[in-house]
């Protein structure tokens, strides 16, 4: 052990740091590393952990946070901060009083939250929207690993309901000086505009009201995403099957009916590429079989056509993956009871 | 019961078959450090020895007693009722103590012999130059006299009573050199200097004691230069393997080679299968050709704590601190035999080398964590995340015993069953296990397929010890007498070895 890790035992053994023990075997996590060995076979294990874990999926959000840091100004730095602050205030304070450790969940809650939010939106609201997501989506569940909402769609679809009128305020084109109305998709579902890929794709001179600040810088997603699966950090299926579903389904629909829009623009549009890869993935709220992420892709694929196409929320994304984690403890069990349904040892 | 696929594939159709297999799941483990070069040496003779008898014997069951002078070659202790092979002397010298001492298991009787400097042995009787012209209960005696007859997890069978299977019903032999665990010896160093040959004789002398038994090579695949010089040998089929562990477990060895799934708690030996080792087939023939006993064997030494990884040829007796005297680093060690993934760590230096170690690994105790771990690209970290390309990076994989993390809620992120060579949800089986609902439901999720092979607290993102809750799952069950190892046997199809003692 360092001198200066025996140093902070040493502080935080003190009686009056008593209640904040979580907080300072969190710093001791962060900065020095376990001093613990392990107790036998197997005698190493891998250097993967919850931290590094949870880093590689920051590390793949930083294209998008800072895109729309670029695209929409300063503001959105705040937001980030003020999600970050009232979220881990929220979830040291729930472990300080269960006397557990603290989670490293928060480290991606906390950067997810705000990309998923309109860019002009007011702090106090960031906050409000974040201790919602993190108190209601995860903590009364029981923490990280136990919930069954993905907390930072909890908290965005409780500011979508409690103020409305905030969240469809208009606001600037990113690196334009006119003021847009309506998003892409509602541009459709009113008149028909398909916006052109290339716009979409690159994410300039686009309207976003109503959508979130995140989804604009489609190539930083994909890269992102693209990052995730190949450092095995997420699994390609859910992705895959949920932008697949969503291609073939809307081709399909877009035959029969005018209300559906072709398929590259439903890939492109809206939050599709961010709720792919960033959202649906979340291990703790999708399934854990094979099969399982396969069915939870296809199903949110379907979902968000049909929400896009006929229902009043131009934006599916977030309702189809908010209703399938709901779904999720049924979809593993059916799984699981299909795979050893013959079998009794 | 399921079944994971096998692929398989005919590389060429000639007089033997040759046949690539693996399983679903396992993991490969890549350059690391301190794997042992391809050199042998010896370390001469040891001062004094110690064999340690089977927990089961009785003090006075001895043969020999204090001030005894022995031969290398001579019966120390021998019991028919018991299954396994007698213990034998491996040097020349005096017996200065046969008393209990403490061990692992409990207290056992233990022989110590000093050495008196020769280096001769007895042959033991019935040796034949002409290895034709042998009966198979000739070659079982002097195997059995041997020592030989105890090696391999079921042992070699014969007509006394050392492996729990008798050698007429043994379908099939299987010789593996797999490669798989992260530290292997070097079969350039086993069949070194024109072994090759004598392992061919040896194979023939174990084919001739089980007539009945399809001889199997398991090697891994990527050894190709002794793939080239094996297809010779006489063998039915050669499997090609790929080095993931735990390919060279005998459960999953068995299931890839001959499709039979072999649960926890059994061995190859109730599917029919004996499972044995390269060194094992040349000890056989050393045994029949020369009359020499199990005296010595080669180990592999392996891992960072070492200065000069190497092969060792040992006497069998000979103390860990006598090994590893003067070729370690100086920093605190944790030695360990067979295998970093599942083998027993040395509790004491002073013990003995027994006969089934074939690698002794030493790992630097990690008491420091490293600064900043979690942040820093991991180019000599060999992790199942490719953290920034490092899979791929031709650099030498660092590993000690640091726990790199602490333990936290299970994020079910998948890593163990992707892992896992039977196909289990090992998260699902420990939420049950530590919630303490062990029963049918477990069951039912195959806890029982489960061989402890220790992969999935390898890879947990949350580091939590999958494989000890399973593990204690699975004792709770018997315990609690919701099934019983017939049971298994029965649903998994395979045969129930002691029913059949008892019938005779």
């Amino acid at each position: 052990m360092r001198k200066t890790q025996k140093l902070l035992h040493m502080v935080a053994d003190l009686k009056i740091f008593s209640p904040f023990k979580a907080v300072f075997e969190t710093i001791d996590g962060i900065v020095y590393g376990t001093p613990h060995v392990t107790p036998g076979a197997p005698h190493f294990v891998d250097h993967i952990e919850i931290k590094r874990f949870m880093i590689f999926a920051v590390a793949a959000l930083v294209p998008t946070a800072a895109a729309s840091v670029y695209f929409f100004g300063i503001h959105v730095l705040w937001m980030i901060l003020t999600s970050y602050i009232v979220g881990g205030v929220v979830e040291v304070t729930f472990a300080l009083v269960r006397k557990r450790e603290i989670e490293e969940g928060f480290l991606v809650t906390g950067l997810i939250f705000p990309l998923i939010l309109p860019p002009t939106l007011p702090l106090w609201a960031v906050a409000i929207g974040s201790v919602f997501g993190i108190m209601f989506g995860k903590e009364i569940f029981g923490g990280t690993g136990r919930n069954i909402f993905n907390p930072a769609l909890v908290g965005r679809l409780f500011i979508t309901m409690a103020f409305p009128e905030i969240m469809s305020a208009r606001w600037q084109v990113p690196l334009a000086d006119t003021i847009t109305s309506a998003t892409p998709l509602t541009l459709f579902n009113a008149d028909g505009t398909v916006t052109a890929w290339n716009e979409l794709l690159f994410g300039l001179g686009l309207q976003t009201g109503g959508g979130s600040m995140g989804e604009v810088f489609r190539i930083g997603i994909i890269a992102g995403g693209a990052f995730l699966i190949l450092s095995k950090v997420t699994d390609w299926k859910i992705p895959t099957f949920y932008i697949g579903t969503v291609a073939l389904f809307s081709w399909i629909l877009s035959m029969f009916t005018a209300q559906v829009a072709p398929p590259l623009f439903q890939i492109l549009s809206g939050g599709l590429l961010f709720g792919a890869f960033f959202m649906a993935t979340d291990p703790v709220t999708s399934p854990y079989t094979r099969m399982g992420k396969v069915i939870f892709g296809v199903m949110a694929g379907i979902l968000t056509v049909l929400i896009r196409s006929f229902a009043g929320y131009p934006e599916g994304v977030m309702f189809s993956i908010i209703l399938m984690n709901g779904m999720t403890p049924l979809i593993d069990h059916m799984v699981m009871e299909n795979k050893y349904r013959k079998s009794t040892i | 019961m399921r079944i994971p696929s096998l692929y398989n594939e005919t590389i060429n159709g000639n007089k033997m078959e040759t046949k690539k297999k693996t399983f679903k799941g396992g993991f490969e483990f890549k350059r690391f450090q301190g794997n042992p070069l391809a050199e042998l040496e010896s370390i001469g003779l040891p001062d004094s020895v110690m064999y340690p008898l089977p927990d089961t014997a009785g003090l006075n069951e001895a043969l020999v007693s204090k001030g005894d002078s022995v031969k290398a070659g001579q019966l120390l202790w021998q019991n028919d009722e018991v299954m396994g092979s007698p213990v034998i002397s491996t040097i020349n010298g005096t017996v200065e103590s046969v008393k209990p001492m403490v061990w692992t298991e409990g207290k056992i009787p233990v022989i110590t012999i000093k050495s008196d400097g020769t280096d001769t042995w007895t042959p033991v009787k019935g040796v034949s130059e002409d290895l034709s012209s042998l009966e198979s209960s000739d070659i079982e005696e002097t195997l059995y006299f041997a020592g030989v007859a105890g090696l391999g997890t079921d042992g070699i069978p014969t007509s006394f009573n050392t492996s729990p299977i008798q050698a007429a019903d043994v379908k099939h032999l299987i010789i593996k050199h797999c490669e798989d665990d992260v530290y292997n010896a070097d079969l350039s160093v086993l069949l070194a200097e024109k072994r090759l040959e004598d392992f061919n004789a040896g194979l023939i002398l174990l084919k001739k004691i089980m007539p009945g038994a399809l001889c199997h090579l398991a090697i891994n695949k990527k050894n190709g230069q002794w793939i080239k010089k094996l297809s010779d040998s006489p063998f039915d089929e050669i499997v090609l393997v790929n080095p993931k562990y735990p390919q060279g477990q005998d459960e999953v060895l068995t299931e890839t080679v001959i499709g039979k799934k072999i649960p926890s708690g059994c061995t190859p030996a109730n599917g029919e299968t004996i499972v044995l080792d390269v060194q094992t087939v040349l000890h056989v023939f050393d045994a029949v050709k020369t009359g020499k006993p199990v005296l010595d064997k080669i180990i592999a030494l392996a891992g960072p704590g070492f200065t000069n990884c190497t092969h060792l040829k040992v006497r069998i007796g000979t103390s860990y601190n006598q090994i590893v005297k003067g070729r370690t680093t100086d920093r605190e060690n944790r030695y360990i035999i067979n295998s970093a993934m599942t083998g027993a760590a040395v509790a004491d230096m002073a013990r003995p080398v027994e006969s089934d170690c074939n690698v002794l690994i030493a790992l630097e105790e990690g008491r420091v964590g490293e600064l900043m771990l979690w942040v820093k690209p991991g180019f000599r970290k060999h992790s199942i995340m490719n953290t920034m390309a490092n899979s791929i990076l031709p650099l030498e994989k660092i590993n000690n015993t640091n726990a790199n993390g602490e333990e936290r809620a299970c994020l079910s992120c998948g890593n163990c069953y992707n892992v896992c060579p039977s196909g289990l949800y090992p998260t699902q089986l420990f939420k049950y296990v530590e919630r303490d609902k062990v029963d049918e439901t477990v069951m039912k999720y195959g806890i029982f397929r489960c061989i402890d092979c220790n992969l999935c607290t390898y890879v947990c993102t949350a580091k939590i010890p999958l494989a000890d809750f399973i593990k204690k799952g699975k004792a709770k069950l018997f315990e609690d007498g919701y099934t019983s190892k017939k049971e298994i046997l029965s649903a998994y199809g395979l045969k129930d070895l002691e029913v059949k003692k008892e019938s005779e």
